[in-house]
């Protein structure tokens, strides 16, 4: 008998027809689109700004970050509340996704380092390929992908 | 424990903070022999601390500074600066000693005890000279007389049966006589009736006290002095305190329980806490607080808004009411997290001394209006570029002074540090008389470096903003002190990351003067709410000169940008435009805008009201952005942005020079 250990959750999210997962450390919750005040002038990757509680919330336009074009919103869009940490305080920050879908677990040992050509964005973006039964998912190093330095390259 | 610890560190090094700034006062002012005294007192109360949190090493090592600045006080000289040097040296060795958790390493070590050598030697070829001179002046407070002086005191005490009323807890004055000496005290508890009849706020007790001669009587008489009148005192000189001090305690009678001196002691205390007048507050519970009271804020601007809509006139009046009290809830909040410049300004003067001393220059450091308050977050930001500007004022703005000499000024520099508050805004300026900034050496490294064209035509004033410009730095020679890295650039950063605006101001050979306006406060601003394409924006009150409708002037030439007002020209800047919404709406609105000296009209679709914007953080995410200062939330939970209107006409400006470039 095999016996389970060092699994770790992700969440799972679609972009078109890829599927990217996320460590549940890092997520907060799970919020219904709602509208986003825009800031001027801002980056395309910058979508703008939500109200989360009285606090300001960016909101990042995660389709951007991987260079897929804008779609307008749909029923499913999502965001997804994340707790980065760029170098010395953690970060809340809103990343939009086209659709949310599941928490899984997958195993340390089903998990590969990312192949280093094929993919279309930044290696350091990706931390690992996770088996899923027959499918690769793959899994986001939301810290790198996320970041404030990174908004405005 | 630990926690006691934080309190007595952070009370130490404002003790050491107190003493270096008397020191150096001392310097300047050798016949004011107060500041003797206060050195003195600090430096008391620094002993009491250690001592009492256990910190034997610093205890005894501010016990030598203190007999030290005892004997310069009682002697009434003027205080060398040798000594003075030296107490300097020990500060800064303290406040290494208070800083560090650890036990110290050898360097420290050594240290300590070279100091403590240079004092004691002084202390000992003072008394030396006292003994010689004026042997009555030669007493140390806190140390037994010498044995052939055998006179000794006694004290007859018993206050007035009310006395605690008055918060006077008569124990403390029986502790302060302890300081003279080894005392003996007899308590006489006789007349403390039963216990039905005993009123625990009333005190029945006198006492015998007895303690070794050699003070002043005066002095003895001094700790009285506050209830010479509420009290039976008497203070005799008797012979010989030995065999005063041997004799037994008197037998407590019996019948007398220890209950009612229990009762006192607690009340006394609590009379003690009721008389404090100022608290410490951890930084993190002010700024709770003010989070708070910004939530409050938008909640009443919430219940504002619905109030309107629904005008009930009870709902109105509590509304109103909430109004009136949230306002000065704010007003109230907002003044506990001011701090007075002082408290920046105080480890300036030790820079100025030693930066000066190393660079063999005589430098005059004044301060004015150091008493105007800021808010401490303010504050914060605002030491390290401060610091930074005085030392490039010492290094490159004053000169040696040989070449003052040649340039017909005095030899000493001058270094004027000026606070001061108009309208909404702090200024702090930094004058100096050295030789200022040369337009033309600017231009000719600004030139060499890339920054301009050969043929860019600057005014002086444009020029000498150049040195705010990264990459930028016009010492010839990279020096220890002022060339580390650190520009100009980094200053103005650091000033604007605080809202703050900075400007210099330079003759040459006549001096530079740098003013930076601050704003009073972060966090709540007033602000006028206006609309374009539909999203809210905050536009700061302060920046605001005028607002009126667009219709009623005629956009000028659209293609220049151009109106007319109030027979001025005004360029304006269409937002909508600017922002990249599409469209073109009627009767919009004109906010007319201070940008430098200038006035600029920023066309916006619609001018909302004056709005009170609790300032939100954006996050690092739009720290870049620097057209946006921040956001806020609206009463119905929509967000507006705040506009830096100094930065979107910077930015149109920016756009449309390289768009003409191009």
């Amino acid at each position: 008998m095999l016996i389970k250990e060092h699994t770790a959750s992700f969440l799972t999210f679609k972009l078109d027809n890829e599927v990217f997962a996320i460590n549940v450390d890092k997520v907060l919750e799970i919020l219904e689109i709602k509208p986003i005040t825009r800031a001027p002038k801002a980056p395309a990757f910058m979508k703008g700004v939500i109200n989360l509680r009285g606090n300001i919330l960016p909101v990042l336009d995660t389709r951007n970050k991987f260079g897929l074009a804008e779609i307008p919103f749909t029923i499913d869009t999502c965001i997804v509340v994340l707790n980065i940490s760029t170098g010395s305080e953690p970060l809340l920050v809103g990343a939009i996704v086209d659709s949310v879908q599941e928490v899984i677990e997958i195993a340390e040992e089903k998990i590969q380092p990312a192949p280093s050509i094929g993919i279309a964005f930044k290696e350091e973006f990706i931390k690992g390929m996770g088996k899923v039964e027959d499918a690769f998912v793959m899994i986001l190093n939301v810290d790198k992908v996320f970041s404030a330095e990174s908004a405005f390259n | 424990m630990d926690n006691f610890k934080i309190k007595y560190k952070e009370e130490s090094l404002e003790l050491i903070a107190e003493i270096e700034k008397s020191l150096l006062l001392m310097e300047n002012n050798p016949d004011d022999f107060s500041l003797a005294e206060q050195v003195f007192r600090a430096m008391h109360t620094l002993k009491g601390n250690s001592a009492m949190f256990g910190f034997r090493t610093i205890a005894d090592f501010t016990h030598h500074l203190e007999s030290m600045y005892d004997l310069i006080r009682a002697a009434k000289i003027k205080t060398p600066v040798a000594i003075i040097n030296i107490t300097l040296s020990a500060m800064d060795h303290l406040s290494l000693l208070v800083n560090s958790e650890n036990i110290p390493d050898e360097t420290t070590k050594k240290a300590h005890e070279k100091i403590s050598a240079e004092v004691i030697e002084i202390i000992s070829r003072f008394d030396q000279t006292a003994h010689g001179n004026e042997p009555g002046q030669a007493y140390k407070a806190g140390t037994v007389v010498p044995e052939n002086n055998a006179m000794a005191y006694h004290v007859f005490f018993k206050p007035h049966k009310d006395i605690l009323l008055n918060g006077i807890n008569p124990l403390y004055l029986i502790e302060a006589l302890h300081e003279f000496g080894p005392c003996k005290v007899v308590a006489h508890t006789g007349d403390i009736p039963s216990l039905e009849e005993c009123d625990t706020a009333s005190c029945y007790t006198s006492w015998d006290i007895y303690f070794p001669g050699g003070v002043d009587v005066l002095a003895v008489r001094d700790i009285f002095c506050f209830i010479e009148d509420k009290c039976t005192l008497e203070i005799n000189q008797v012979p010989g305190h030995h065999s005063l001090m041997d004799t037994p305690a008197l037998p407590v009678s019996p019948g007398i329980l220890p209950l009612p001196e229990g009762d006192k002691e607690a009340s006394g205390l609590h009379t003690k806490k009721y008389r404090i007048s100022s608290i410490r507050v951890p930084s993190e519970r002010l700024d709770s607080l003010m989070s708070l009271v910004s939530e409050l804020m938008t909640l009443q601007a919430k219940l504002g808004m619905f109030t309107e809509q629904n005008s009930q006139l009870e709902l109105l009046a509590v509304t109103e009411n909430l109004e009136k009290i949230s306002t000065r809830l704010r007003d109230n909040a907002f003044s506990m997290c001011l701090v007075p410049v002082e408290n920046i300004v105080t480890p300036f003067h030790r820079l100025v001394r030693d930066l000066a001393a190393e660079l063999n220059k005589e430098i005059e450091f004044s301060t004015e209006g150091t008493e105007t308050e800021i808010d401490k977050n303010i504050m914060e930001g605002l030491s390290d570029p401060l610091m930074h500007l005085l030392r490039n004022s010492i290094d490159h703005g004053i000169e040696d002074p040989d070449e003052r000499e040649k340039s017909g000024k005095p030899r000493q520099g001058k270094i004027l540090f000026k606070a001061f508050c108009a309208g909404t805004s702090i200024y702090i300026e930094i004058q100096d008389d050295g030789k200022g900034i040369d337009p033309g050496k600017i231009k000719k490294k600004a030139i060499q470096k890339g920054i301009i064209g050969k043929d860019d035509l600057l005014n002086d004033k444009e020029l000498l903003n150049l040195i705010f410009l990264p990459g930028f730095s016009t010492a010839e020679q990279v020096s220890e002190i002022s060339g580390r890295g650190v520009g100009m650039d980094v200053v103005k950063r650091k000033i604007t990351d605080i809202r703050g605006q900075i400007k210099i101001n330079s003759a040459i050979n006549a001096g530079t003067t740098i003013t930076i306006k601050l704003p009073v406060t972060m966090s709540i601003i007033d602000g006028l709410l206006v609309k374009i394409n539909d999203d809210d924006f905050v536009i700061p009150l302060s920046a605001v000169d005028k607002c009126y409708e667009a219709a009623s002037v005629q956009l000028l030439n659209k293609l220049n940008n151009l109106v007319v007002f109030e027979g001025e020209q005004i360029p304006f800047i269409s937002l909508r435009e600017e922002f990249g919404a599409e469209g073109i709406i009627s009767d919009q609105e004109m906010v007319i805008v201070n940008y430098d000296e200038k006035k600029v009209g920023l066309l916006v679709d619609r001018v909302v009201g004056k709005f009170q914007a609790v300032l939100k953080p954006l996050g690092k995410h739009f720290q870049q952005m620097d057209n946006i200062s921040g956001a806020t939330i609206l009463g119905d939970g929509k967000i507006a942005m705040v506009l830096d209107t100094n930065k979107v006409v910077e930015q149109f400006l920016y756009t449309k020079n390289l768009s003409i470039c191009s």
